[in-house]
């Protein structure tokens, strides 16, 4: 099986074992699972011969259907009965959830447990769930890989389970060279003994324990230290049946390659663990690369100098192209590969790769000015962007595609770059995934937002937008990796601004007349719906999400609204969601608005304020005075937005309680609706209270 | 080393042994391909219900791994050797270690390991799972379990086993650059293909007419085509792999873009599915006439002749 998938697997056996024994209620002392590249296995430990018997309640039919006119059984009562093989003596009327009903007891007696497991273990294999399956020979079964044979034994007897290819037995097979031909398992409780014996150690723990005990006798014999990276190590051990470590070398002159190199092609590569000098050797703290490798064999000490030299010489082999490529790189000019990409298409009909960077570079700067970037910053801005993809052009990241940025790095830093731009060139690409970092200065933010952001709206001008699963270019996670940086650096960034700019960019580098409000329409919808997701990893309420985000839709587009404040505000009030104050404020508000929208053509255009007679009507327009004087421009805080809101509640709550909207004389009922609309146009402007729900 | 076959020893060791496991022996197909995979023996063969159990060489032409003939270990032209076993043997995985060891490989000198390797043509509109199988460190084959060519789902399955010959020869002669090779005895890799290598990447990188080209991928694609539409399986899948080789050639010549990219090989792929589903059809039309089973081969015409 595939190394990833195989813990993931048995966790699965596991549990299915474990719903089998709750659905039977059986008692168990333990469960063990085992797993290795060829072999899922659980035992259960202290399983009893047999499954206790069980007193089992039926419900029949309602009580008032059990008996007849003459108080005796009725059909439908002596049916139930005869159904479960009880007579009509044992019928009892009882209630249930308010009603009377009939129910009879039954004793059900316990089966055999290998009886029990014979017809669930095959639906355990059937149920397993993978991420990819596949079909084998001439049979219909899908599993991850071909299954070669099955072991099913209830202390020392076959429970037979039968699938279409293999019956299961008590024979098993151990490690695929270190020993031959089946081997007869005499009693469940030996597997692991047994396994061990045909030199397979069958329990992840301890391969996993053993690969580590054989580093630790390394890194001590030799004074250095293997990394072990914790997702390699379990690939690693789940690579193997019977780990022998061993330490390979390669020759002193490829440390001068940049480290990433060395750990890519040893540790993506060729799976090996990349070794460094011990830390309290140098005191910079940065770790040191030794000419070393460790790998791991699946195998015994046998011959292990044939493997030694096979595995250092497919090494040697991937470092000799790299150094290659790597002093062949630099005896060129950054400028040079700059060049180069004049002729790199980057989309069809949307230019070259240089005419991208242009974009990105003009688009990078107006970003650095909306973040008040200092003039000395924008230059760095500049820069950045402008080398932002030479190294696309290398040899190194032809070759090494996952180093993008990190050779740019290395190589702007060879020609004396500024360091500042040097690290945005492999920064300005994060957030890479969900939970990448992010760049750590806004120059290389306004950089990556900006590369994010072309990319985006070049393909949505192509019409390349995902829909379901298809998503070629990975657009949903570059959309997203825009929100992380906007909100994950809680930068002041409008989505209408920096779309408007984006297209605006493309649209007259390329002269294509682009129809800006459909594609600027459709940009924000989608990096809409990735703000959505942010929010609720930041565990928002779904509801408090759309309330802050939803505008009708000709507003969405227009929308000046900062996803940075809309997060803030959602957050704020996610803490005064449950209050009871706050649920009046909103249900006060929504009334209004509800009512305003129901009647438009009645409210009055302006409000005839002698036509105020009554206290409450009064009292809310002088309510309303503060909030509709205020400065709509001014800096808004969601703090000052709740304290008006509490404040306005009462008089808004007994207003609904005393007056009535629609009354018969049009100046009084416009009146009273024009008050409703200027309340629901103020809360309606940071937020759609009628969104949220509560319980 | 225990053994140090010639490149040509390795061939006929690998053609003895599958030679006595039953397959057909076949040769390298006569229009260019990029892989083993690419020969309608393997391509074709895999679609449908009959048996086919087969071993040949491929020559196998990747243009944008041409390096003049001056990298240790890439070339435009590397051989493959090719196994189709159909349906696939439930001892598949045993079958190909004891190949190994028919090349002196014996597994407790060595590690061997299975590392999972998902094989997809998009030009094919085939996918399937399986392995790189690694001998100490080094990627000697890969094995692939059949789940769809050109479309069809592959019923029964086929195990594919495709040799790096190269790669095997510089294991087993323990050289370090592929020209320094072996190929039979006294005569070098290098004296037979470093002039093609280093020919081949010159032309494709420098000197190509990538226009004309552009113009070929679509005549071919119109041809394969026509030959469609009178139910020519063969000539059609020929054309295919003639528009199949020379969108390689624009693309190493870095002629296609990001976008383009996936049109070609669109166009390339709905050829190759129309071809299967043909092939299909004209091997149901004269009832399978590989398979053994009889009563199971009338069984699958009736499953695929559409009712009238």
């Amino acid at each position: 099986m595939p190394a990833q998938m195989i813990l993931p697997a048995v966790e699965q056996l596991k549990s299915l074992a474990n719903k089998t024994c709750e659905l039977h209620q059986l008692s168990f002392d333990n469960i063990l699972t085992f797993s290795t590249p060829r072999r899922l296995t659980v035992q259960l430990q202290g399983l009893p011969e047999k499954q206790a018997d069980r007193k089992i309640e039926l419900k029949g039919p309602p009580a008032a259907i059990a008996k007849d006119a003459k108080n005796n059984w009725s059909k439908a009562a002596q049916g139930f009965a005869g159904k479960n093989g009880v007579s009509v003596d044992n019928l009892e009327i009882r209630e249930f959830e308010g009603k009377e009903y009939l129910f009879v007891q039954r004793e059900e007696l316990g089966k055999p447990v290998p009886e029990l497991l014979q017809a669930e273990v095959e639906q355990w294999i059937s149920q397993l769930n993978f991420p990819k399956n596949m079909r084998w020979g001439s049979y219909r079964m899908r599993f991850i890989r071909p299954i070669r044979w099955i072991v099913s034994l209830w202390n020392d007897e076959v429970v037979p389970v039968k699938l279409e290819m293999v019956e299961a037995g008590n024979e098993t097979r151990g490690h695929r060279f270190l020993s031959s031909g089946k081997s007869v398992l005499k009693q469940a409780a030996e597997y692991e003994k047994l396994l061990e014996k045909l030199n397979v150690m069958a329990d992840f723990e301890k391969r996993r324990e053993s690969i580590l005990s054989q580093v630790k006798k390394l890194e001590q014999k030799h004074g250095f230290e293997v990394e072990l990276e914790d997702r390699l190590l379990t690939e690693v051990t789940n690579l193997v049946e019977w780990p022998t470590v061993l330490l390979g070398d390669f020759e002193k002159d490829f440390l001068e390659l940049p480290s990433e190199v060395l750990v890519t092609s040893m540790a993506v590569h060729q799976r090996y663990f990349p070794v460094f000098q011990k830390n309290e050797d140098n005191k910079t703290g940065e770790k040191k690369l030794l000419p070393n490798f460790v790998t791991v064999r699946n195998g015994d000490e046998r011959a292990l100098e044939t493997v030694r030299r096979g595995n250092a010489k497919v090494l040697r082999a991937r470092l000799s192209d790299a150094r290659f490529f790597y002093l062949d790189d630099q005896k060129k000019a950054l400028s040079d590969f700059q060049t180069k990409a004049d002729n790199v298409v980057f989309f069809q009909q949307r230019g070259s790769q240089a005419q991208r960077v242009q974009r990105i570079a003009e688009l990078s700067v107006y970003i650095a000015h909306a973040l008040n970037l200092s003039k000395a910053q924008k230059k760095q801005v500049q820069r950045i962007a402008e080398l932002s993809k030479f190294d696309l052009g290398t040899r190194m990241v032809a070759e090494f595609p996952e180093l993008q940025g990190v050779m740019g790095e290395n190589y702007a830093k060879l020609k004396n770059e500024p360091a500042l731009v040097c690290s945005g060139i492999r920064e300005h690409y994060y957030p890479r995934t969900a939970k990448d970092s992010l760049p750590q200065n806004l120059e290389t933010v306004a950089v990556a937002v900006a590369d994010k952001l072309d990319i985006l709206n070049t393909a949505f001008s192509l019409d390349m937008i995902p829909t379901g699963a298809a998503d070629p270019f990975a657009l949903r996670r570059t959309a997203q990796g825009i929100i992380q940086l906007i909100l994950g650096s809680g930068i002041s960034l409008g989505l209408h601004d920096i779309t408007s700019e984006a297209i605006r960019l493309l649209d007259a580098q390329q002269k294509l007349e682009l129809d800006r409000s459909k594609l600027q329409q459709e940009l924000i919808e989608f990096l809409l719906q990735r703000q959505r997701w942010y929010m609720q990893q930041r565990n928002i309420r779904y509801d408090l999400i759309e309330a802050v985000l939803q505008f009708r839709p000709s507003e969405r587009v227009e929308s000046k609204a900062l996803p940075v404040e809309q997060l803030q505000l959602a957050e704020f009030l996610g803490k005064h969601l449950e209050t009871d104050i706050f649920k009046r404020s909103v249900e006060a508000i929504v009334r209004a608005a509800n009512i305003s929208y129901k009647y438009p053509n009645k409210i009055a255009k302006t409000m005839d304020q002698s036509a105020l007679k009554l206290t409450e009507e009064k009292n809310f327009f002088t309510a309303l005075q503060p909030i509709l004087n205020s400065d709509q421009q001014a800096r808004w805080n969601p703090e000052n937005y709740l304290k008006q809101l509490h404040a306005i509640e009462p008089v808004v709550t007994r207003f609904f309680e005393y007056v009535m909207v629609m009354d018969e004389d049009p100046v009084k009922c416009g009146n009273r609706l024009w008050l409703c609309s200027q309340l629901a146009e103020w809360s309606g402007r940071h937020l759609d209270l009628r969104a949220i729900v509560f319980a | 080393m225990n053994s140090s076959h010639t490149i040509q020893e390795i061939i006929l060791l690998l053609n003895e042994f599958w030679n006595k496991q039953g397959c057909i022996l076949m040769n390298p197909y006569d229009v260019e391909t990029g892989a083993g995979t690419m020969n309608p023996m393997t391509t074709l063969r895999t679609i449908g219900p009959e048996e086919w159990n087969v071993a040949y060489v491929e020559p196998s032409r990747r243009p944008a791994d041409g390096r003049y003939g001056e990298n240790p270990n890439r070339l435009y032209q590397h051989h493959q050797y090719q196994v189709i076993l159909k349906p696939s043997p439930d001892n598949v995985e045993e079958l190909y270690l004891a190949s190994l060891e028919a090349l002196g490989i014996n597994p407790l000198d060595h590690d061997i390991r299975f590392v999972e390797d998902n094989w997809e043509a998009p030009t094919l509109g085939a996918w399937g799972l399986g392995w790189e199988i690694w001998l100490d460190g080094m990627e000697v084959t890969q094995f692939t379990y059949f789940q769809q060519v050109g479309g069809i789902e592959c019923q029964p399955v086929s195990a594919e086993l495709t040799y790096g010959i190269e790669r095997i020869a510089s294991y087993l002669q323990d050289v370090e650059d592929v020209f320094d090779l072996e190929y039979t005895k006294g005569v070098s890799y290098a004296s037979i293909f470093r002039q093609p290598e280093f020919e081949h990447s010159k032309y494709t990188f420098e000197v190509a007419d990538t226009e004309l080209m552009i113009r070929w991928f679509n005549d071919y694609e119109q041809e394969a085509g026509r030959a469609l539409a009178e139910n020519l399986v063969f000539p059609a899948y020929d054309y295919v792999l003639k528009c199949s080789h020379t969108f390689n050639q624009l693309d190493a010549a870095g002629a296609i873009s990001v976008s383009a990219r996936a049109s070609y090989i669109g166009r390339v792929r709905t050829l190759a599915q129309k071809i299967a589903k043909l092939f299909l059809s004209e091997r149901c039309k004269q009832a399978f006439p590989l398979m053994k089973d009889r009563e199971a081969a009338q069984k699958w015409v009736e499953k695929l002749t559409p009712e009238n």
